[in-house]
């Protein structure tokens, strides 16, 4: 310490060590000290900041703790009341959720499946392709088990929001070519080449597995190639209810001006033309692929012609292992069929 | 029963149970069906366990107790060498005997029983050890170690077993065993029923006596395991044999999983097999119990009887005959039996197949013949079915699976015996080396070595993991900078696994490379590191394995190069172009790839000048410039583009690769050359010769001489056109023009001094290399020519540089004034006049004509001044002119020679524009040399005959000597009939007319500046022009050059000015030249030059001084005095005694007055 004469001065036994020159004193007086934000509450945190919690539990490294808040969370989303929102956005832990059906652990893979059952269908459709790319990949995991339960995801998905999944843009072919590297058909690129008898068992799993997937399989080409107006399709479908409701209006009503115009009306999707690539984001997988985007069930159709041997054959293969699998094989085999001859018939009608 | 510890009033108890405990192991050792079960049970252990006798688990803590007891040491072997991958060191005894006990124990008395008193096993063994003198009945309190922990295990034992047999009742009764017996039902067939049976005799379970039977299972079977395999393993034709007749029997398989992995082994056993169809296993195990068993019998006679001695065993011819009485015991050792040769021949030799006899059939079948080795009669071993099937199983199963190697290099040792109860036991270790059977399973193969095959088969896997490839990444380009870890590792391990295998299935993977490089390209930027390097990685493996090629992988690369922001990703691109372009050219030059990538990094640095992207252009041309890659104008002319740039940082790296590009280069050939040198290969022949011969020396004597072989190939190939980078511009003139207006001469340029004095030495250097004319190069110098300008001599220097023969005279004179007037004076700085004058010297030497003669004899006086460094720069000067211009220095100064030349008209003047005529260097030498041989030989030959036809004569000889080797003349023979030519004239005779006396001055001045003599002038240029040179001549040229150059570092010849390479740069360091020797500076920075000089010296020094050093004052009289020569000494003492008393006297006063003054001269304060 030096004062201003240039002199040290001396620290003394007993007494406080002299103040700097240029000490500032921040010490204040005040009656009372008033918190802007305090939480004073002696019962359990509120139910909101504990979704959040279970949210971020959910990248737990134990795979009981994931499936514990996997449940919590399953249960907190059945008790809301309907019609309440979620306590958190779904686009905010959709995000967490999805990693989850890679997950290495059974019973958080099942515990996830119960969860995304529980949650709402009509918000589902926004996400699908999303969540259909990581469907994809459990189909293509090198895990037995986790390929093994992927259908599951994948039939919920076409149930919950089929259309959006079809028409999304890597939803139709490459899903097709996961199911057709999931069974063990041989590639999807090469048609023509005879890859020889294929053992079944080698990639599909055993019978158990081999048929779900074959049940999924026939779930899908249901959703992709049949459309929903046509009588052998899904009979439900609340989606082209208006369209119909146009319908009536014209047969009624004939003041409106044109047939067309429920097509030139806006829109009733989001992102309706994200196949464009407006924004040329990275979100675009490849060229390649973006044309293999496929709207409606007749583009499908087309895209699909590829594929139409190499997955009769396996079918065929399939069929010819009797029992349930056979069973299962063959009602996929005549949806194919019918969803094949569909497309023709329009045609016909076209023609 | 007394030695196995049971009370003796047991022994009444025991005569009740004996039929039926012997009933239960009838039934179940020797009788079928339930031995059948017992071997099955058995079995089914082998076969689960036999593959786990060894797990080459190094650290104690994975081996099994069998291998920890055996003192266990793993090997890894190379592949190289041929050894197996890896293998294990044990005991050998230790290891099977364990083993085997591990195997049995817990099959007859339970799991739990073994886990509960894992010390089993020893106590068995030290009670076998002891056993004979339990037998015997010796007291306990004897002092035998042995009989001791005998007794104490026997104590053991049979208090565990009354534990194993006390909860077995208590679970018989339904009750609770307790916690260490949780499962019973694993307890052998053998001890329940025998426990059913001490139950229903109501006896105490302290009194079950299931001791001999546990004892009877571990201490024979196996010794006698570890005794028949050393057996078979010292014979190794007999491994051989025995390996193929059980090969049928018990079969080893190792199943493959998949991408190149394989299970641990399985074992087969067919005991059914074993039992009838292996005669010589059979025979061998035989053989090992005559050798190594030593059973004997205790019997007590029943009845008196006479035993009489054979005809053979009488000794002396008398029979001995020996009474017998009822109630004795007799001990018969079926030892001595088993050794006697005259039922065994050879019986101390293990003979594997003695036993073996022709059957009925043809087939060979074992006779055992007279061997006992059960013992005999009511009390045979109740074991030995039992023990035999489980011996050959065990013995069969281990030879199939596993090699055994002996440890030490001695080979395999039988050990001597130990006698135990009944087989005997090892007296010394046996050390073995356990490696797997490779016949039986194959080498286990690593599927990141081997390269899989691109098998079909494995097709459907690569598209599952393809297509797992294509979602993830789909995953993470769908939100690539919130991609999870695991998403991560994900898709980095499979892009790695997908670059190394994708070569296999060109068709499914068509788009992977693509796919990589968009993912690069796109998202450099924000990638995690790791995946990001991977990604290169990849894609450089990709061109390894040729799926793409270079271009394709440089003109990926190299955008992201210019543009990414890391570091790091940086130098790895950088590194990976980098030697990709070398791998790719290291065979033959890649022209084309080098010509798409020269326009690539061309078009980078003329599309932006003032980006500072072009720096990579320039670091990688150098590099690539360095290795002698590139060689050719193209990388040149990028260079030229660099050093015009606009960013200062890739105009200075365009430059310098200009000024030590070529440097760097020879220096690195230098380099790489220079690594075999200093090989002795005479040295090391002789060292092969007297040292011990090994594969290895002679591998480097080997790799010295094809060293030194190709360095002598090297050698003799032409060099290489290595033109350097100024010999290769293609318009020299346009460049050192734009580097002067762009950098030097424009006031905008950012340059700073050390830049632009970068550019000004190039643009220098460039003019005097190649005689340019830029005229305001010179006007530009005027203004940095004062001594106060920092790093004025380099300046200097480059003006020296940039004038050449063709430089106007006048636009010079104004310079060498103004260095004149600023530089030296006898007002200046001894040093700065030195520089100056050696800059003015060295301009003129380059141009003479800038030069007037008043500055000359001006500059010329300086020689006399005071300074040693402007002494020596003025007599160069004086020496220049007295060469060039001896006319413009005063009479005096001019010097003999010069005198000489100018009044003999001898010398020319220079004239500004002349151009020196080409000649062949040394001519003149090898000219004279040939006058001075025709010379000789004329007058050899007047002295013998008249000189008419010599003319022909000389020529045919001199024809003769066509070439430098004599050897090949037929071929040179044709070229004889050339002299009879007449366009060429050969000879050149000296009977010229004398024109050249007669030559006019202007004739003089056509031979150039820096010609010698004006009459060896016409001689040469008729000499280059009149005859073909031979390779004799051109030989002998090159001699007389080097003879000529030896000379003159001689000083034999007259010196001659110093000729200048122009190629190589003038420097400041030239300029300053000897400046340090200038007295001008103080006397401290004087010291302090000299001192260091001497830095680092301090070892050298003597001991005396490093000690004087240490101390302030130098040696006392003391120290001198006793140091003092004793012959010196000596001459003094001898006086002493001759002293008379009066002098002796004299001298004691004297010592004593010196005393009381204090000394010689006294103490005066």
């Amino acid at each position: 310490m030096v004062d201003s004469a240039g002199q040290k001065q001396k620290l003394k036994v007993g007494k406080a060590k002299p103040k700097a020159a240029n000490f500032t004193d921040t010490s204040f007086k005040s009656k009372s000290i008033v918190l802007s934000r305090q939480s004073l509450s002696t019962s359990a945190p509120v139910a909101t900041s504990q979704f959040s919690h279970h949210v971020s539990l959910l990248s737990h490294h134990s795979s009981s703790h994931r499936r514990d808040s996997l449940s919590y969370l399953t249960s907190t989303i059945c008790t809301l009341p309907t019609g309440s929102l979620l306590p958190q956005p779904l686009s905010t832990f959709l995000p967490k959720l999805l990693p989850l059906i890679l997950d290495i652990s059974s019973p958080v893979r099942s515990q996830l499946l119960d969860l995304l059952k529980a949650l709402p269908g009509e918000e589902i459709g926004a996400h699908a392709e999303k969540i259909l790319l990581f469907i994809q990949s459990a189909m293509t995991h090198i895990a037995a088990d986790i390929r093994a339960d992927s259908t599951g995801f994948l039939l919920w998905l076409l149930d919950v929001a089929g259309d959006e999944a079809m028409g999304s843009s890597s939803g139709w072919v490459k899903t097709t070519k996961c199911f057709i590297a999931l069974m063990g058909w041989g590639d999807g690129v090469n048609a023509s080449r005879g890859v020889g008898k294929i053992n079944f068992g080698k990639a599909g799993g055993d019978t158990k597995t081999t048929v779900k997937h074959l049940q999924a399989f026939m779930q899908f080409l249901a959703r992709g190639l049949l459309t929903p107006l046509d009588p052998a399709g899904s009979p439900d479908d609340t989606m082209d209810s208006e369209l119909t409701h146009y319908h009536n209006l014209i047969s009624t009503n004939l003041l409106l001006p044109h047939p067309t115009t429920p097509q030139h009306l806006l829109p009733k999707t989001s992102n309706c033309y994200s196949h464009l690539n407006l924004f040329a984001t990275a979100t675009t997988p490849s060229e390649a692929e973006t044309l293999e985007i496929a709207e409606d069930c007749e583009a499908r159709r087309r895209l699909f012609k590829i594929y139409v041997k190499i997955v009769e054959r396996g079918l065929e293969d399939a069929r010819r292992e009797g029992g349930l699998v056979g069973r299962a094989a063959s009602a996929a085999y005549r949806m194919l069929e019918r969803g094949m001859a569909a497309g023709e018939d329009d045609k016909d009608d076209e023609g | 029963m007394g030695f196995f510890g049971m009370p003796r009033s047991f022994n009444k108890t025991l005569c009740h149970v004996i039929g039926d405990l012997s009933q239960i192991v009838n039934r179940y050792l020797l009788r079928d069906p339930g031995l059948s079960k017992m071997l099955a049970v058995t079995i089914d252990a082998f076969e689960e366990s036999i593959p786990n006798l060894v797990s080459f688990a190094s650290s104690p803590a994975g081996q099994s107790p069998w291998e920890r007891v055996s003192n266990a040491n793993v090997w890894r072997g190379s592949k190289e060498t041929g050894e197996p991958d890896v293998a294990m060191e044990t005991s050998l005894f230790p290891l099977l005997r364990n083993f085997l006990g591990h195997l049995a124990t817990p099959s007859i008395m339970g799991q739990d029983f073994m886990n509960n008193y894992p010390e089993v096993l020893q106590d068995v063994w030290n009670l076998d050890y002891g056993l004979m003198y339990l037998i015997a009945g010796l007291p306990l309190w004897l002092p035998i170690p042995t009989l001791r922990r005998a007794a104490r295990a026997r104590e053991r034992l049979n208090r565990q077993i009354t534990e194993l047999h006390r909860a077995m009742d208590i679970a018989e009764d339904g009750g609770d065993p307790g916690k260490e017996w949780r499962d019973l039902r694993d307890v052998g067939l053998v001890i329940k029923e025998r426990h059913r049976v001490w139950r229903s005799h109501k006896i105490p379970p302290h009194l079950r006596a299931d001791l001999p039977l546990l004892w009877a299972m571990n201490a024979n079977a196996p010794s006698l395991t570890f005794w028949v395999i050393l057996r078979i393993l010292t014979n190794p034709s007999l491994v051989e044999r025995i390996r193929a007749e059980i090969a049928p029997h018990v079969q080893v398989s190792q199943p493959h999983i998949g991408f190149g992995m394989t299970e641990p082994p399985r074992l087969k056993i067919s005991m059914a097999g074993l039992r009838t169809g292996c005669p010589l296993l059979k025979s061998c195990y035989f053989e090992t119990l005559r050798v190594d068993s030593a059973a004997w019998s205790v019997k007590r006679v029943v009845k008196d009887f006479v035993l009489t001695e054979d005809e053979k065993d009488a000794r002396g011819g008398t029979k001995r005959s020996f009474a017998l009485k009822t109630g004795e015991y007799i001990n018969i050792p079926f030892g001595l039996h088993q050794s006697d040769p005259r039922y065994f021949h050879s019986p101390e030799s293990f003979i594997g197949d003695r036993f073996l006899v022709q059957g009925a059939d043809g087939k060979d079948e074992v006779d055992i013949g007279s061997l006992k080795p059960y013992g005999a009669g009511f009390a045979i071993c109740k074991g030995r079915v039992f023990a035999e099937a489980e011996v050959l199983a065990f013995v069969a199963s281990i030879i199939a699976l596993w090699d055994f190697e002996p440890a030490s290099a001695k080979g395999w040792e039988i050990p001597d015996h130990v006698k135990a109860s009944g087989v005997a036991l090892p007296k010394t270790d046996v050390r073995s080396t356990t490696t797997k059977n490779s016949l039986a399973m194959g080498k286990r193969k690593i599927g990141a070595l081997e390269k899989v095959e691109a098998d079909l088969s494995y097709r459907e896997e690569f598209l599952l993991q393809y297509r797992h490839y294509e979602s993830q990444r789909d995953i993470f380009m769908s939100s690539p900078s919130s991609a999870t870890t695991v998403g991560l590792v994900s898709l980095r391990d499979l892009i790695d696994f997908l670059a190394h295998v994708a070569e296999c299935y060109p068709a499914l993977s068509s788009k992977f490379p693509e796919d990589l490089m968009r993912l690069l390209a796109l998202h450099h930027s924000e990638l995690e590191p790791e995946l990001r390097e991977k990604l290169v990685g990849s894609l450089v493996l990709l061109r390894k394995k040729e799926v793409i090629d270079s271009v394709v992988l440089l003109q990926t690369l190299f955008p992201i190069l210019t543009t990414t922001q890391s570091k790091s990703l940086r130098t790895l691109l950088f590194q990976k172009i980098l030697s990709d372009l070398r791998s790719s050219n290291a065979k033959t030059t890649n022209h084309r790839l080098n010509r798409t990538i020269q326009t690539v990094l061309f078009n980078l640095l003329t599309s932006d000048r003032s980006s500072s992207k072009g720096i990579w252009a320039v670091k990688l041309t150098r590099e690539l410039w360095k290795r002698q890659i590139w060689t050719d104008s193209k990388a040149v002319e990028i260079m030229k583009e660099a050093s015009l740039a606009d960013n200062a940082k890739v105009a200075i790296g365009g430059v310098r690769f200009f000024l030590g590009g070529d440097k760097e280069r020879q220096e690195l050939d230098d380099e790489s050359s220079d690594e075999d040198d200093g090989i002795d290969l005479g040295k090391l022949k002789h060292q092969t010769g007297v040292t011990k011969k090994t594969k290895k020396k002679a591998k480097t004597l080997n790799k010295a001489i094809a060293a030194v072989k190709r360095k002598e190939r090297k050698k003799n190939q032409p060099h290489p056109l290595n033109f350097s980078a100024f010999h290769l511009l293609y318009d020299p003139q346009g460049l050192a023009e734009s580097l002067f207006s762009k950098h030097l001469n424009r006031a905008s340029s950012k340059l700073n001094l050390e830049q632009k004095l970068l550019v000004l030495q190039l643009v220098s250097r460039l003019v005097g290399l190649h005689k340019l004319t830029i005229i305001s190069l010179y006007s530009y110098f005027l203004r940095y020519l004062t001594p106060r300008q920092p790093s004025v001599t380099s300046f200097l220097a480059s003006l020296a540089q940039a004038s050449h023969s063709l430089v106007p005279p006048d636009v010079l004179e104004p310079l060498i004034q103004k260095i004149a007037n600023e530089f030296v004076s006898e007002a200046a700085a001894a040093e700065v006049a030195s520089a100056g004058l050696n800059a003015i010297r060295e301009i003129c030497a380059r141009q003479p004509l800038a030069m007037n003669g008043t500055l000359l004899q001006d500059l010329v006086m300086y020689r006399k001044s005071k300074d040693k460094g402007t002494v020596m720069a003025a007599r160069g000067l004086l020496g220049l002119y007295r060469e060039v211009g001896a006319d413009m220095l005063r009479k005096r100064d001019r010097g003999k020679e010069a005198t000489i030349g100018l009044k003999s008209g001898g010398r020319k003047e220079p004239r500004f524009g002349e151009v020196e005529g080409g000649e062949i260097e040394g001519l003149e030498l090898l000219e004279e040399w040939k006058a001075e041989q025709r010379r000789k030989r004329r007058e050899e030959k007047d002295e013998l005959k008249d000189g008419l036809d010599e003319q022909e004569e000389e020529d045919e000889e001199d024809w003769g000597a066509w070439d430098v080797e004599e050897d090949d003349s037929d071929s040179s023979g044709g070229w004889i009939n050339v002299d009879s030519e007449d366009e060429i004239e050969i000879s050149d005779d000296d009977d010229k007319p004398p024109v050249k006396r007669a030559r006019t001055r202007e004739e003089s001045l056509v031979n150039g500046v820096g010609g010698t003599g004006g009459k060896r002038d016409i001689m040469t240029s008729s000499l280059a022009t009149t005859r073909i040179l031979t390779p004799a001549d051109l030989a002998k040229l090159q001699e007389l050059k080097v003879q000529a150059s030896v000379d003159k570092l001689m000083g034999n010849s007259k010196r001659q000015l110093k000729e200048r390479d122009t190629d190589s740069p003038l420097t400041a360091a030239d300029i300053e030249s000897v400046a340090f020797l200038s007295a001008g500076k103080d006397k401290e920075a004087r010291l302090a030059k000299a001192a260091a000089g001497r830095d680092g010296r301090e070892d050298f020094k003597s001991k005396k001084a490093k000690k004087q050093e240490a101390k302030t004052s130098s040696t006392t009289n003391k120290q001198k005095a006793r140091k003092k020569n004793f012959l010196m000494t000596l001459g003094k003492a001898k006086g002493k005694q001759k002293r008379s008393l009066v002098e002796t006297r004299k001298a004691l006063r004297g010592h004593l007055e010196r005393q009381k003054r204090g000394g010689k001269r006294g103490n005066q304060g």
